[in-house]
């Protein structure tokens, strides 16, 4: 992977971030449960990363399930 | 021609500690059988630890442990340095005993233990050695949600130690997709030998 350009999920709680995996996985994107990057924040926190690539896929998985999320930030 | 032991039905690490008591009483020449390749293994590891030459043997009883004396030789000192090197830098080894992190929510402690060897993975500073045992061992077989952050720690020169004994009770001894198989005589001398011992 390398030279990939990745993008996190920013989420409200780990609940929710659980749920994101489990429904981008099972749409066959690949993505992982990460802690949220420093840069990004400084609090204790679980983001979902992907390939950017990956973006308006994901993004369309989260909204169809009804998944509350609050940003994407590429990383 | 040295003695040969069999030690085909004794339980891990008992062989080891054959090993070890047969050291202690000055014997140079000796070979042992055990049954399987782990445990062969875990006999050669011991046997270079104690700067003894050891070579393994495949044979139609089992696999046969050949010792022979302290073996002078370059790669000895070489090993020896490397070892005094690793006691002055006191190696920082991690114990996980299980599939979480913490006690509470379980959830919560399967997402904290992904997240945690996720950061290994990031981080400058990396354990020397990772000692799974009892549940932990779940997290170096196959299916594994952390594998592939294990095989990259792994890569980058972190020992993954994993309890035989565990595997063997978990009835996972042939999944085991990232680490070695230990035995408790390592592992003791592993957690006694650390200059920083970091338990989850």
């Amino acid at each position: 992977m390398t030279g990939a350009v990745y993008a996190v999920l920013l989420l409200p709680s780990v609940s929710h971030a659980l749920l994101s995996e489990k429904v981008v996985k099972a749409e066959g994107i690949s993505c992982k449960l990460i802690p949220t990057p420093r840069k990004i924040s400084t609090d204790c926190g679980i983001v979902l990363r992907f390939l950017e690539k990956d973006k308006k896929r994901l993004e369309n998985v989260i909204v169809e399930n009804g998944i509350d999320f609050r940003r994407i930030v590429v990383i | 021609m040295s003695e040969i032991y069999d030690a085909r039905d004794l339980p891990c690490p008992r062989p080891v500690l054959m090993a070890k008591s047969f050291f202690d009483e000055g014997k140079n020449d000796f070979s042992i059988l055990v049954s399987g390749s782990d445990q062969a293994e875990n006999v050669m590891k011991f046997a270079h630890s104690r700067k003894h030459s050891a070579e393994l043997v495949e044979t139609d009883e089992g696999f046969r442990v050949n010792i022979g004396a302290p073996d002078p030789s370059l790669k000895q000192a070489e090993n020896s340095v490397q070892q005094e090197e690793k006691a002055i830098n006191w190696p920082i080894v991690m114990t996980i005993t299980s599939c979480e992190m913490g006690v509470g929510d379980r959830v919560l402690g399967e997402v904290l233990i992904r997240a945690l060897f996720h950061t290994l993975t990031e981080m400058d500073e990396s354990p020397d050695t990772i000692v799974f045992y009892n549940g932990g061992v779940m997290l170096t077989v196959e299916g594994s949600p952390i594998l592939e952050d294990l095989s990259a720690l792994e890569k980058n020169g972190v020992e993954l130690l994993v309890c035989g004994t565990c595997l063997g009770h978990y009835g996972l001894n042939d999944s085991l997709a990232v680490g070695s198989v230990s035995n408790m005589y390592t592992i003791a001398e592993t957690l006694l030998r650390a200059g920083k011992l970091v338990a989850i």
